[in-house]
């Protein structure tokens, strides 16, 4: 094993990938954020309708890996392809206080807003 | 107007931020908007009073990141807009409303938050338009007009003589709790598509329904709602916290009771050319999952149209068994019904879209009907693609029908797999639901019905091949690289260890399959910090990855393991575990 690139070597980007890149942004928004339960949206901007898959971390522990394409009415309404882009999560690790962190997999960029903070019973959320 | 210009901090009480020197007064416009490539934040500090008439954020058509915290005092005599990209968390106090001033309003474009009360005075209203974000966290007053076309939501409740107006947006989610209804007349209008969640509603609030495809939950597990539920509509859902069928009662007046689940509305009136004896609900929710007219079953006797099949004929299941029919329910929908409820709008599977021949000719079914494919029963609508399987509009009025055998059973409906009825607190949707003798499908259902996930991504990318679309891909994974330091008992217990990342995306935790004989273990995460990987320049170090192998591994010793990345299947190693000492 130990096969190890130099990591300058890997790190030229070209025109060409800054583009892709500048298509590949993470829309989506966190419904819903409770212990045991996380929900919301999330897909690629602009045309891309594919699926998106998402890595969900508490507290820097992998809970859960899922893949965004549930149909939501609301999402269809709104334009997004034929709305199936929801996603919902149900873990005992989610527990109230964790950090949570909901990642696009070949990437790692963050659903915006994230991380996100699960409330505590009895908090005021935010 | 007075322009923020910022460079002295981010304080409004420092004059210097500002275009003149001076601070806003209350009379003056306060605009704060990006001047440059850097996000803007403001802060009024504790304990301080600021006003302006009114306050803008941003600017129109553009999105700017612009950060307004209110931790004191602020008084909008002009009201406030929030352009898109911007926000205003209010941890202080905010009014927006005066006497002897015009009444403000707020325009949310972008994301609000309070955190302090909240009250739209009579002739002001907040405005959250699409794409707007709002969250109150306290008890939001509503003596003028709240609109909302965006996303709200209330963590105590709403109060007030006012006006709500959710139009096709949503006030507390699906997902959220419900929202309180402490208003003595509170006047909801929910319309075109909007959604609203609410707990039990005071006698004096009424709801309104506009359009059609609107939903109404009311999250009361059990007794009466007088408040009075206006225009219900086919299309239109009414959820409340149980599940059963839902009957309609004239009460003499123009106005229906309806009970659904246990919970009793005392006052429902339909939309303009809706009668009694048309609706029926279903968890409150119009809705059809049947064959069209003109669909041909298998039977014994060969293909045959489904409105020609009666009672104890015989049908062909698609594993080949022969099954008595028991019941075949019925429902017509005017024209004027189909074209205000898209759910009633049947799914057209175009010949071979499903396979070679599958189905045989073109087959229309309702779009919650579910389809039987790779041991997934699937709604039809959820398999949409435009292509080979596209949603059609009727021009008039339709027939769906629907076949209920001795237990629920997978069809050939023109030759593709399809189920048959199974009553889930839906028979009374049906025209003739009183024409059933008593003796339904028993017994749970076929397979297990598939909303999301994996497989059925798989089986749409498949019927999409089939149909020739390509289009667009997720982005890839770039190069994987990193190794399996260790795949080793310690005290009895198999471990590995090892790092990955990916060489285009080297900050992003990559997710790894762990496999023992081609068998899926589990998944494993690489993203702890090693501090070797941080000294040898690999990034953050943020790369390393060790799991306990379940105990069933330990018993295949000399087991085959791989470390897969999941996304895609690329090896980063393979090792076997050796011999325990």
């Amino acid at each position: 094993m130990g096969m190890m690139t130099h990591p300058i070597l890997t790190r030229t980007i070209t025109p060409q990938a800054e583009m892709t890149r500048a298509r590949e942004v993470l829309v989506g928004h966190l419904d819903r954020l409770a212990p045991g339960c996380v929900c919301g949206w999330a897909r690629h901007d602009g045309r891309n309708t594919r699926p998106v898959t998402l890595l969900v971390l508490a507290d820097g522990e992998l809970v859960g890996r899922v893949l965004a394409n549930a149909y939501r009415a609301d999402l269809a309404a709104a334009g997004h392809g034929f709305g199936r882009h929801g996603f919902e999560l149900e873990a005992p690790e989610l527990a109230s206080g964790s950090v949570v962190e909901v990642l696009r997999e070949t990437d790692g960029a963050p659903l915006p807003g994230g991380p996100f903070v699960i409330p505590r019973a009895g908090d005021a959320a935010d | 107007m007075v322009n923020w210009i910022g460079g002295n901090g981010t304080l409004w009480s420092t004059g210097g931020n500002w275009a003149g020197g001076k601070v806003p007064q209350s009379y003056q416009s306060a605009d704060i908007a990006q001047t440059g490539a850097s996000p803007v934040l403001a802060v009024i500090q504790s304990g301080q009073q600021e006003a302006a008439n009114p306050l803008v954020l941003g600017a129109a058509g553009s999105t700017e990141a612009v950060t307004l915290i209110n931790d004191g005092s602020f008084s909008n005599y002009g009201g406030v807009t929030l352009y898109a990209g911007t926000t205003l968390d209010d941890a202080g106090q905010m009014t927006w409303s005066t006497g002897g001033y015009d009444a403000g309003f707020v325009e949310v474009g972008g994301s609000f938050s309070a955190t302090g009360n909240v009250t739209i005075a009579p002739g002001g209203s907040l405005d959250i338009a699409a794409g707007g974000v709002a969250s109150v966290a306290t008890t939001l007053t509503v003596d003028g007009t709240l609109s909302v076309e965006g996303t709200l939501s209330v963590s105590s409740g709403v109060a007030g003589n006012g006006t709500v107006v959710v139009d096709g947006g949503s006030v507390n989610g699906a997902k959220a709790p419900a929202l309180a209804v402490g208003g003595s007349a509170l006047s909801f209008v929910v319309s075109n598509g909007g959604s609203l969640r609410v707990t039990a509603p005071a006698v004096g609030s009424s709801f309104t329904l506009v359009g059609t495809g609107n939903t109404l939950d009311i999250a009361q597990y059990s007794g009466t709602i007088a408040a009075p539920i206006v225009g219900l509509n086919v299309g239109d859902a009414i959820t409340v916290g149980r599940s059963g069928n839902g009957t309609l009662t004239s009460n003499g007046n123009g106005t229906y009771s309806a009970v659904i689940g246990g919970v009793t509305l005392t006052s429902v009136s339909l939309a303009p050319g809706l009668g009694g004896s048309t609706v029926t609900l279903t968890n409150g929710t119009l809705s059809a999952a049947c064959y069209l007219r003109g669909t041909r079953l298998a039977t014994l006797r060969g293909e045959v149209p489904i409105e020609t099949l009666s009672e104890g004929d015989t049908l062909l299941t698609a594993d080949g068994r022969a099954a008595e029919i028991r019941w075949i329910g019925c429902r017509r929908y005017d024209a004027e019904q189909v074209a205000a409820s898209p759910m009633l709008h049947p799914v057209l599977f175009r010949a071979g879209s499903l396979g070679p021949g599958v189905p045989r000719r073109d087959l229309r079914v309702s779009p919650l009907h579910a389809m039987y494919a790779e041991g997934m029963l699937v709604p039809a609508m959820l398999l949409v693609n435009g292509v080979s399987i596209v949603e059609e509009v009727p021009r008039g009025g339709i027939e769906y029908l629907h076949v209920e055998l001795g237990r629920h059973e997978i069809l050939l409906a023109e030759g593709a797999a399809a189920e048959s009825f199974r009553d889930e607190d839906s028979r009374g949707r049906f025209d003739n639901a009183g024409t059933w003798h008593g003796r339904g499908a028993e017994g749970g259902p076929r397979a297990p019905k598939v909303e999301h996930g994996f497989a059925l991504e798989a089986l749409r990318r498949r019927i999409e091949a089939r149909a020739g679309i390509g289009g667009f891909e997720a982005p890839a994974p770039g190069v994987l690289s990193g190794s399996l330091d260790a795949c080793a008992f310690e005290e009895d217990v198999a471990r590995i260890e090892g790092w990955a990342r990916d060489e285009h995306h080297p900050e992003a935790p990559v997710c790894l399959s762990v496999l023992a004989g081609g068998r899926k273990l589990g998944l494993v995460l690489a993203n702890r910090f090693r501090p070797d990987l941080a000294r040898a320049g690999f990034g953050s170090g943020r790369h390393g990855f060790s799991a306990r192998l379940p105990a069933r591994v330990a018993g295949g010793l000399g087991a085959p393991i791989e470390v897969r990345r999941t996304a895609d299947g690329a090896l980063l190693a393979a090792a076997r575990l050796p011999r325990a000492a």
